[in-house]
């Protein structure tokens, strides 16, 4: 248990709040690269199991595919405890460990009750983590919660269903099980798959700009983990990753608020994995791997610079944004790389996993899919490459005079858009690291005349209808209206027709009609069957019983 | 400088296109068309029809709590 990659993160939020501020800095940098060592130590195959009142259960089992998962997480633990070295609180400190030390635990579980716990867990942190940001972010973190609830009881309803049926908890493979349905929905829920997507641009920005970096590694991705496991060549997904990626680009298009664009922008990528989990065989769990992989690194790069901008003007709206590049050069660098790496532009690490995902699908029948990805790809050009960098970095000088920012935010700039670049230049870099080797080559002439074409075009429709892209301040509706405003306005129609006596006489006569329907029903039988005697009754009652047992006994292994 | 900019841009692009009707075995031209379509789509769509559908004054669901929450004043 000792070589548990999940233990340096939880010991480590345990001592933050017991330690001084510079050591808790410490051990937030500390843990993942504790349990990165551990994980170097123990390498694949290694497995961890206990008895757990007569089941077997795997906390830990290091196989190909987990191997990426852990290391791109710890990754991300140790960039995103670097940026917020002088900004995180305790309570975020705390928070994240648990957050990261609970999505590597979700990634390493090799049963479902394991999977669920971590799940769990890290749906409670990243609650408290988005509560730490003040009142806004305590509202978010509200409908965050719900949501998260509502996924948590279908993964455990899935899990016991599955356990009743299969008799076993291993997770694997669970196309076939009767629980992979309520399984698959609280999965699709935590990849913010529309329409059950609206709590992520509604939470991620409401936390911290670190805590908005920490969300954004873990949730999604860990979903998409536990797609490729279980759900892998499910035909469904393809659609599902399709829609996906292309409504996150068409909300993005849209949007003022630096994270909210980003936000979107998830949802749009991880549509692109969730379509390639939807393509069996290994070239497409390389594929959703590798995207997952790279789409941490670049979006948590791409975060950081927005993260940056915030903290050094105080403003997150692209609309009140502008000049910046010349004021903050390194800043505008970094993103400028993080955006062309989402975009996925040769030599930038998005085009090597973008171009492997896409290659799963272009394999297959659906052509159709392929020119979708190729739509939502444009989009992404458009809105994170074109958009955000243009209106925040470059445009007109609004006069902002951006303060100082640490250092430690610059090195964790620098060092992302490094991981970036490297992956882009080198891509055996990632693909050594894939669950199956990679036959694809993504330097080929075929393939950088076809992004080039796709950028290329999309930055001459952007220079032609600059003035219709440019960002207005305001907030689109997406599909949380139907619980956070449309039961406000029936509340307040239902008061606007309420009669004048009140509700109470009308609900008052259409209660005594249906009584006596009620009353006319209930004689019309009893005239008709001879009266219960006590031994009826008690049959009755045994029967219930059985039924009960029976009930019972049909869930329970 | 913008148009210099815009000059190599149809550049690369010139470039992009005929390297694509050379090596690619899909109907050449696709990956531009589609480029072109979807870009032009993406930003009429949405800030076109979507804008004018769902988007509302960044205090939305505050005045929406102010004016119809419990406590708010109800509309007639």
């Amino acid at each position: 248990m000792r070589d548990y990659p999940v233990l340096p993160f939880l010991l480590a939020a345990a001592l933050v709040p017991v330690v001084g501020r510079r050591v808790g800095g410490w051990l937030v940098l500390g843990a993942p690269v504790v349990a990165l060592a551990q994980v170097a130590a123990a390498g694949t195959g290694r497995s961890l199991t206990v008895e757990y009142y007569g089941y077997q259960l795997t906390p830990m089992r290091l196989d190909e595919l987990s191997l990426p998962f852990v290391v791109v997480f710890v990754v991300a633990a140790f960039l995103a405890g670097l940026f917020g070295w002088t900004t995180l609180g305790t309570r975020e400190r705390v928070t994240a460990l648990i957050t990261a030390g609970a999505a590597v635990g979700v990634v390493l579980a090799g049963d479902l009750l394991t999977l669920f716990v971590m799940w769990e867990l890290k749906a409670v942190a990243t609650t408290v983590l988005i509560t730490a940001s003040g009142a806004a972010g305590a509202a978010s973190a509200g409908r965050y919660l719900m949501a998260h609830l509502v996924g948590g009881s279908l993964l455990l309803g899935g899990v016991l269903w599955h356990l009743a049926a299969v008799g076993s908890l291993d997770f694997g493979d669970l196309t076939g099980s009767p629980g992979a349905a309520l399984v698959l929905l609280a999965v699709l829920l935590a990849a913010a798959a529309p329409p059950l997507h609206a709590w992520l641009p509604d939470a991620y920005p409401s936390a911290s700009v670190t805590g908005t970096v920490v969300l954004a590694a873990f949730t999604t991705k860990a979903a998409v983990y536990a797609l490729v496991r279980g759900f892998s060549g499910l035909d469904v997904l393809v659609p599902v990753g399709v829609v996906m990626a292309l409504y996150g680009v068409v909300y993005a298009v849209l949007e003022d608020d630096l994270r909210r664009l980003l936000s979107y922008h998830i949802v749009s990528q991880v549509g692109f994995m969730v379509a390639a989990v939807g393509v069996a065989g290994p070239a497409a769990a390389n594929g959703a791997t590798a995207h997952a992989v790279a789409h941490i690194l670049y979006k948590g790069l791409l975060l950081m610079g927005a993260g940056a901008v915030i903290m050094a003007t105080g403003r997150s709206r692209l609309s009140e944004l502008g000049g910046l590049g010349r004021r903050m050069p390194l800043v505008f660098t970094c993103t400028v790389i993080g955006a062309l790496s989402i975009s996925g532009l040769p030599l930038f690490s998005g085009f090597v996993s973008k171009e492997l995902a896409v290659d799963a699908v272009r394999g297959t029948d659906l052509g159709w899919a392929v020119q979708a990805l190729k739509v939502a790809s444009v989009g992404t050009f458009l809105s994170v490459g074109l958009k955000l960098v243009w209106f925040s970095f470059g445009g007109p000088d609004r006069g902002l005079r951006p303060t100082r920012l640490p250092a430690s935010v610059l090195v964790a700039l620098v060092v992302g858009a490094a991981l970036n670049v490297l992956i882009g230049l080198r891509p055996g870099l990632l693909y050594d690291l894939l669950p199956h080797a990679v036959a694809f080559q993504p330097f080929v002439a075929k393939q950088v005349a076809d992004t080039l074409q796709l950028l290329g075009l999309t930055a001459l429709v952007f220079v032609w209808l600059r003035d219709r892209v440019r960002p207005s301040p305001g907030l689109s509706l997406d599909v949380d209206w139907v619980v956070r405003g449309l039961p406000l306005l029936v509340r307040s129609r239902l008061a606007a027709a309420r009669p004048a006596g009140g509700w109470s006489a009308p609900v008052q006569a259409v209660r005594d009609r249906t009584r006596r329907l009620a009353d006319t029903a209930a004689a019309a039988v009893i005239d008709r069957v001879p009266a219960a005697t006590p031994s009826t009754t008690a049959l009755g009652g045994v029967l219930l019983a059985a039924l009960g047992v029976v009930l019972v006994r049909s869930v329970l292994p | 400088m913008r148009s210099r900019g815009v000059i190599v841009l149809i550049g690369v692009l010139v470039l992009a296109v005929a390297t694509d009707v050379a090596v690619s075995s899909s109907p050449p031209g696709l990956t531009a068309v589609t480029a072109l379509l979807g870009a032009v789509a993406l930003i009429l769509f949405s800030k076109g029809v979507l804008k004018a559908l769902i988007r509302r004054p960044v205090d939305y669901y505050e005045r929406l709590w102010a004016t119809h929450g419990p406590g708010g004043a109800p509309r007639a």
